[in-house]
């Protein structure tokens, strides 16, 4: 039953935030506080006077094979460390969600050109006039006339 | 179309064309000033770094020229480096990395055509496809022009089997060629024509091109190569003749022409990419390795035997033509066979378009007929999804034929009244016949009564079938030859425009409405709207045809060769003569008019008094009475009637009174505007605008369904499918809640 504590440098909505996780320690999870919401834990740790796990923002639970947003680290006497925690759903989850059909309404790479999108910065009171002549027929100087007479 | 990155590579490895001429690699990214080359969108490039979001044309590496070219330090012993460029292309360490672009080497100087004017350094996608590169001056008209109409017109170099006589031909010259005795192809070069035509009286031409306030003539670009099938090997050895001459070729006609003396190498620290470096004039020429290489190697030493290229005979003629038309082909430009004299006169040249695989690389394969059509993904690169009207679909009646049959439409005559065709100098030739005359052999009551209209009509009338007569007021022979409608003749006259491709510019749905409104002027009919969803990304082509009898004009608009839009317009300006337009009180005036100044003016001014009045009266609208009208006509006879010039112009400029008119006035004269023009009105981006940025943080609208892995980036989704994740209600809808504000995957 450990705790992997991470300093996670990844945005909330990063799905995989493998690459902004930097590991710090690992601690063990003690069962002391009765009830845990395992979605919203209050983790008890022991702690060995490491003050670098002090800096942990996020975090792994073997036990509960899910990773965790760190809202606060509480320090205790008898070294004791309290993490209040919630899940992060994503990163826990993220191998089946890769795999879910999604219908995806905004991309940062793949967009579809004539799809009207209301967002993009156009400058409503800036045109640009494109001018173009056809060519074609009409004599430049040499004017056709008609006469009829009775 | 989306770029294949299994064969292009990625485009974070795809490498500024500058650096291809660092060739010590001492000064990458360095340009030179001069032109070099085309890329897939259309564009030139000066060697500034330009925005690889567009990758170069894909040559197949089955054309000649594909494996062929390679970097040769030539000739040290005499002093003279000769430059080979690569059409690999390279990274920063100038390592293959595998499709090539076509390199042009480039005669125009900076001192020739100016400075920087082509510079390439535009930020955006849109602007690259659509706009010139550079100062961002240039008019729109001629970068759509440029988008698509950029044509290579290649000429055969070509010479006897002793390598002399060395000759230069377009393909339908040289098909026109009568062999008498076999010749060798040595190799192709193309002479590259892009821009608007210059002016109207250059109208087919692409002699000229206007570029800011610079008229940009034929930029000739030579890209040497030969076509390697069967290539002709010579025995050196055993040939002295053909030996000294194919030395004296590469010296003259390529090599001493590039060649850069290693002291001014050295000055220039190694560097092609030195702008400052004294090209001149200096033909850049490219030359096949395989050929040239042994002689430059051996100019004086060991003779060894050289493929000079294919021998062509009376009897392969036309299969080399086809092999010359493949390679063309193969560089994924437009062209043409050929040019007339030194006015090339394309636009009634078929321009052959070259067909790409679904990669956007050439396959040698090219179209055969106007109508053929052809994927092009150099100009649809970013295009996902083709807006507007796919035709393709819809069955359509209403092709080109059915409109050019008005050419035989209109109205009949009346029976037992005579109508002639004249031009100009017809009407002038009648008008003093009549003076000459006048009060001798002819009243003036007679013509006034005897002409029913006279009226200047804009479109070239069809002549075929008449035959000319002189026209006879009555008993009196003008002795003017004019060309008479018979009475089964129909009188109509038809004119044709464009077509014009409607480009589009940000190639989403900022071309459309309500981001893009396009307008169309057509002369005679007025300003009408045009929708977006139809024209955009579509040619558009103009066909008036008018019924000389009644003036009416009609414009027939197609979107590529489906009628789309009409517009009607009234083309006739009548010129008030005769008794039967202006009745008896004009008559009377014209008379009393007549014989008040006929002491001052003679008679030959005074109809054309009455022909100026008309014009001015035309051009005002109608805000003169009718005698206003004659009796200004007279009165402005002595001011300004010195010669019938002042009647032409005044004919031929009857202008609108508005920019802007809904419907047709009968007084639109030729000369102002008389051609359609089509207005695109697009709205811009803001200033600076961050494409990536954007799509980083705000993402592009994509309605895409798929796994979600598909993705990445940031990615916001609806309605996701989250039954196969073994978690609990909560997550699921903690990860929902995610989907739907935007993960970053």
């Amino acid at each position: 039953m450990n705790v992997t504590l991470f300093r996670n440098t990844n945005a909330p909505e990063e799905v995989n935030k493998e690459n902004g996780l930097n590991q710090i320690g690992t601690a063990i999870l003690f069962n002391e506080v009765g009830e845990i919401n395992i979605l919203n834990p209050n983790l008890l740790m022991a702690y060995d006077g490491n003050t670098n796990l002090l800096t942990a923002n996020y975090c792994y639970v073997d036990l509960f094979h899910r990773y965790y947003f760190i809202r606060s680290l509480t320090l205790t006497s008898a070294r004791r460390l309290i993490a209040d925690c919630y899940v992060d759903p994503l990163m826990s989850w993220k191998t089946p969600l890769m795999n879910c059909n999604v219908l995806v309404v905004r991309n940062e790479f793949v967009g579809l050109n004539q799809i009207v999108d209301t967002s993009y910065p156009i400058n409503p009171g800036d045109k640009s006039i494109n001018r173009i002549m056809l060519p074609g027929d009409i004599p430049a100087n040499n004017a056709q006339f008609i006469l009829t007479i009775m | 179309m989306q770029i294949n990155e299994e064969v292009w590579g990625s485009k974070e490895d795809w490498s500024s064309p500058s650096y291809r001429y660092s060739i010590d690699g001492k000064t990458p990214g360095s340009g030179r000033s001069t032109l070099e080359g085309i890329w897939n969108n259309g564009y030139w490039s000066l060697g500034t770094p330009m925005d690889w979001s567009i990758s170069p044309w894909g040559i197949n590496a089955h054309s000649a020229i594909y494996p062929k070219y390679k970097i040769i330090y030539g000739d040290e012993t005499n002093g003279y480096n000769v430059e080979m460029y690569p059409l690999h292309r390279f990274d920063d360490t100038l390592e293959v990395v595998d499709n090539v672009p076509f390199i042009l080497g480039a005669s125009p100087s900076t001192s020739q055509y100016g400075e920087s004017i082509f510079a390439a350094n535009r930020r955006y996608t849109p602007d690259m496809l659509s706009q010139p590169q550079g100062l961002g001056k240039y008019t729109e008209i001629t970068a759509s022009f440029n988008y698509q109409k950029m044509l290579l017109v290649p000429f055969i170099s070509h010479c006897d089997t002793n390598l002399s006589n060395i000759t230069y031909s377009n393909i339908n010259d040289f098909s026109n060629i009568n062999f008498t005795t076999n010749r060798y192809v040595i190799g192709i070069f193309y002479r590259w024509y892009a821009g608007l035509p210059g002016s109207r009286t250059t109208l087919n031409n692409f002699q000229s091109i206007l570029l800011r306030d610079l008229k940009v003539d034929r930029l000739d670009i030579e890209g040497y190569y030969m076509p390697y099938d069967n290539a002709h090997v010579i025995d050196m050895n055993s040939n002295e003749t053909v030996y000294w001459n194919l030395y004296n070729l590469i010296r003259d006609d390529y090599y001493m022409k590039s060649a850069i003396k290693p002291s001014l190498q050295e000055a220039i620290n190694y560097t092609l990419a030195n702008t400052d470096r004294p090209y001149g004039d200096f033909r850049r020429a490219y030359f096949s390795p395989d050929w040239f290489e042994p002689i430059i190697r051996n100019l004086r030493n060991d003779r060894v035997n050289v493929s000079v290229g294919k021998l062509v005979t009376p009897d392969n003629k036309d299969e080399v033509i086809s092999l010359i038309m493949k390679e063309v082909a193969y560089l994924g430009l437009p062209f043409s066979k050929g040019e007339t004299g030194s006015e090339a006169t394309f636009l009634s040249e078929y321009i052959y378009l070259p067909k790409f695989d679904d990669d956007g690389i050439t396959t040698g394969e090219y179209t055969n007929s106007p109508r053929e059509k052809v994927s092009m993904p150099n100009f649809d690169w970013t295009d996902e999804i083709d807006s507007g009207y796919d035709w393709s679909k819809e069955e359509s009646t209403s092709k080109y034929k059915a409109v050019d049959s008005v050419n035989e439409g209109g109205s009949a005559l009346f029976s037992g009244l005579k109508t002639y065709y004249t031009d100009f100098i017809g009407v002038t030739n009648f008008i003093a016949a009549i003076n000459n005359n006048l009060d001798t052999n002819i009243t003036l009551e007679d013509v006034v009564n005897r002409v029913v209209t006279f009226r200047s009509v804009p479109f070239v009338i069809p002549k075929v079938g008449l035959n000319q007569e002189s026209v006879k007021l009555g008993q009196w022979d003008s002795n003017v030859q004019m060309y008479r409608a018979g009475l089964v003749n129909y009188i109509g006259a038809f004119a044709s425009f464009g077509p014009v491709r409607v480009p589009k510019y940000y190639k989403n749905f900022l071309d459309y409405s309500p981001y893009t409104s396009i307008s169309l002027y057509c002369p005679f009919c007025g300003t009408i709207d045009l929708d977006t969803n139809v024209y955009i990304g579509h040619e558009i082509t103009v066909k008036m045809a008018q019924d000389i009898t009644t003036g009416e004009v009609m414009a027939y608009i197609f979107a590529d060769e489906h009628l789309q839009d009409t517009m009607t317009g009234t083309g006739n300006v009548d010129i008030p003569l005769s008794g039967e337009l202006l009745g008896s009180f004009t008559a009377n005036q014209m008379r009393l008019q007549y014989e008040k100044n006929q002491n001052k003016y003679t008679g030959l001014t005074a109809v054309f008094g009455n022909l100026a009045g008309a014009g001015i009266s035309a051009s005002f609208g109608n805000a003169m009475g009718v005698g206003t009208q004659v009796a200004m006509g007279f009165e402005n006879a002595g001011k300004y009637l010195e010669t019938n010039t002042y009647i032409k112009e005044q004919l031929q400029r009857m202008t609108p009174t508005t920019t802007l008119i809904q419907k047709g006035t009968s007084a639109l004269g030729t000369n102002l505007e008389p051609y359609p023009v089509l207005w695109i009105n697009r709205t811009r981006l803001i200033k600076d605008f961050d494409n990536n940025g954007y799509g980083h943080n705000t993402g592009f609208a994509c309605w895409k369904y798929g796994k979600l892995s598909e993705f990445s980036g940031l990615t916001q989704c609806v309605n996701p499918d989250l039954s196969g994740i073994p978690c609990t209600e909560e997550e699921r809808q903690l990860i929902s809640e995610f989907l739907r504000n935007g993960v970053r995957l």
